[in-house]
């Protein structure tokens, strides 16, 4: 055996930059095998299911909504939901409709922040934002036009744009007036037309070649493009119920990890959640012009390259703000704010689609409205998995390549999933043996 | 019961996207962190102020340096007010953009944006009013509101009177 054959290598990224949160990647190579990928989550874990123990209900969204800044009504909402199925009660139509609206502005600042500050970057060989506005001043200009549109939506439903505390079991605290949503209305058209100008710009970058037979899950409704409700569909089997979830979904601890990661069952496989899966279960449903200009930026399914989310973040964005715009302009206020009912014991469930993919949580509640049990799965916890068979697959092109550049393009493609660091630790099991 | 009475009490004005609208406030003042232990600090400050009723200043309590996109449009000056690491707890920094010494302050920041990073990019992209004015209390670590130390109460008193004086011109 050669000593090339033999030599170890050992490639660290102390800290991935560009994303969300604190992590790192510890890469270990002898000659040209692969004896290590680990994508090292070193944030503190922050205990918020266990946090929830013993608190009443109505302050469940109010938490969960910490557990993430850019995306808090992923929390709140899939967190209400579940709840709202405990106590047996659905929301006013119009409410429902409210909601959809709600998260359409939460995937507009959260894809429009990854794509022009995070992610844009890295196809122009920028190493930052700032880099990258000295390049493309308009673009990145207009994404944060696009980025504050989508923050005033949450300020007028949601009362702030970071950590939202509207919304209620059984509908919202309070309703938004008339004049407030009309005055989003010019926004939205404003919106509508700059990101698909967004998407095209996009639609003219280079990407490298990396293809993966991914299985793709993400929620799916029959009639329109799942954000806030769906069965939970997949590319390789049937669809089933989100009360379904944990008969094929789970969470394992590994030592190199502060954050769970998560496999499929029966074969312990990975998975992939994110705008890319979206795109390739839900594309029929997608809105007129969010699917031309799918089509035209060269996004429709089959995709199966990571480093093409960024289209699908583009295209999202447009359908979000195209979807929002017929909400604003054909709404009717609703009667009521809630729904009233009466506290009961129970457990209950909800999955709703996070900006950066499926999201799930389970409650138990006692008679008295106290959470009792409390789990939350995040996207990025499902794709820590897939990120790291990702990288082994990535490897075998780089091994070649000096340490740098191996370093470069690993952390470029663990930017491709715009993880959430901060959302993934959320939790850790504790146990004490005391003898 | 919910935790806030009135949910709306923190939306501040600000310049709205449609060129049409025009921006009531001429200053922007905006408070970063967040609701709980030295994140508090700029908020705190920024409540201060709001109760000495100056007029023409729009308040923002912000969550991350991120949202000063939204809210530095349109105005002729803009104060920021944050909490960094330090080891003169309450010591207030007074500090004009652009100023190198924002660099050398330990602060937090989320999707890698800290103040001086949004405030770079701000500058590329020319949103920047003629004035910004970055105020800056020194904290020892992260502690609870009721463990904050005579030090810091003092310094964060000091600092709303000082910004009102500012902003009172």
């Amino acid at each position: 055996m050669s000593e090339s054959e033999t030599t170890t290598r050992a490639i660290q990224v102390p800290i991935l930059t560009r994303v969300e949160g604190e992590g790192a990647l510890h890469i270990r190579l002898r000659g040209n095998e692969i004896e290590q990928v680990q994508l090292k989550i070193y944030e503190p874990p922050r205990f918020f299911e266990a946090l929830l123990r013993g608190k009443p209900m109505d302050d469940v969204a109010d938490i969960t909504s910490r557990i993430c800044g850019i995306c808090p009504i992923a929390y709140q909402m899939t967190s209400v939901r579940a709840l709202e199925n405990i106590q047996g009660i659905a929301v006013d139509p119009e409410v429902a409709l409210l909601r959809r609206l709600m998260y359409c502005g939460e995937w507009i600042e959260s894809h429009v922040l990854h794509i022009h500050l995070l992610h844009a970057p890295d196809f122009f060989d920028c190493d930052s934002a700032i880099e990258l506005a000295k390049r493309f001043p308009d673009e990145v200009k207009r994404g944060l036009k696009l980025k504050q549109i989508g923050n005033r939506l949450l300020e007028v439903l949601g009362g702030r744009a970071i950590h939202p505390v509207n919304l209620a079991i059984g509908g919202y605290y309070r309703l938004p007036r008339s004049e407030e949503l009309a005055a989003l209305i010019a926004d939205f058209e404003w919106g509508l037309q700059r990101s698909v100008d967004a998407a095209k710009w996009l639609g003219g970058l280079s990407f490298p070649e990396f293809d993966v037979p991914y299985e793709f899950v993400a929620l799916s409704c029959p009639d329109r493009y799942a954000i806030e409700t769906g069965v939970i569909a997949s590319s390789e089997h049937t669809a089933i119920a989100v009360e379904d979830y944990e008969r094929f979904f789970y969470e394992v601890h590994v030592p190199h990890s502060t954050a769970l990661q998560a496999r499929k069952k029966p074969n312990d496989s990975t998975y992939f959640v994110g705008p890319l899966a979206r795109i390739h279960l839900n594309y029929h449903t997608l809105t007129p012009i969010a699917k031309q200009t799918a089509e035209a930026i060269g996004i429709a399914p089959p995709c199966r390259n990571p480093h093409k989310s960024i289209l699908a973040r583009a295209v999202e964005t447009v359908f979000a703000f195209e979807e929002g715009l017929a909400i604003l302009k054909s709404f009717t206020m609703p009667s009521r704010s809630r729904v009233p009912f009466k506290t009961r014991a129970g457990e209950g469930v909800s999955a709703t689609e996070a900006p950066r993919g499926l999201i799930f949580h389970r409650y138990r509640v006692d008679s008295l409205g106290k959470v009792e049990f409390a789990k939350i799965v995040p996207p990025t916890s499902q794709n820590q998995a897939q990120i790291e068979a990702d990288l082994r697959q990535l490897l075998p092109q780089l091994i070649a390549c000096d340490d740098a550049k191996i370093a470069l393009d690993c952390e470029r493609l663990v930017r491709t999933y715009d993880p959430c660091i901060s959302c993934s630790t959320h939790f850790l099991k504790l146990h004490i043996t005391r003898t | 019961m919910h935790q806030l009475l009135n949910p709306f009490s923190q939306i501040a004005h600000h310049a709205n996207v449609n060129p049409a609208a025009s921006h009531p406030y001429r200053r922007s003042v905006i408070g970063i962190g967040s609701a709980h232990g030295q994140d508090a600090i700029g908020w705190r400050i920024v409540e201060c102020l709001r109760r000495l009723g100056i007029v023409d200043v729009a308040y923002t309590l912000a969550r991350n340096p991120l949202e000063i996109f939204d809210r530095c449009e349109e105005v002729d000056a803009l104060h920021l007010v944050d909490a960094c690491i330090g080891s003169d707890s309450g010591r207030l920094h007074r500090l004009q953009w652009p100023d190198e010494r924002l660099v050398a302050l330990r602060w937090t920041s989320t999707h890698g944006a800290d103040i001086p990073g949004a405030l770079q990019l701000a500058t590329e992209l020319g949103m920047l009013p003629a004035s910004v004015t970055i105020w800056v209390i020194e904290c020892e670590g992260d502690a609870a509101e009721d463990s904050w130390s005579h030090e810091l109460r003092l310094g964060i008193e000091f600092a709303a009177n000082q910004m009102g004086q500012e902003l009172r011109g």
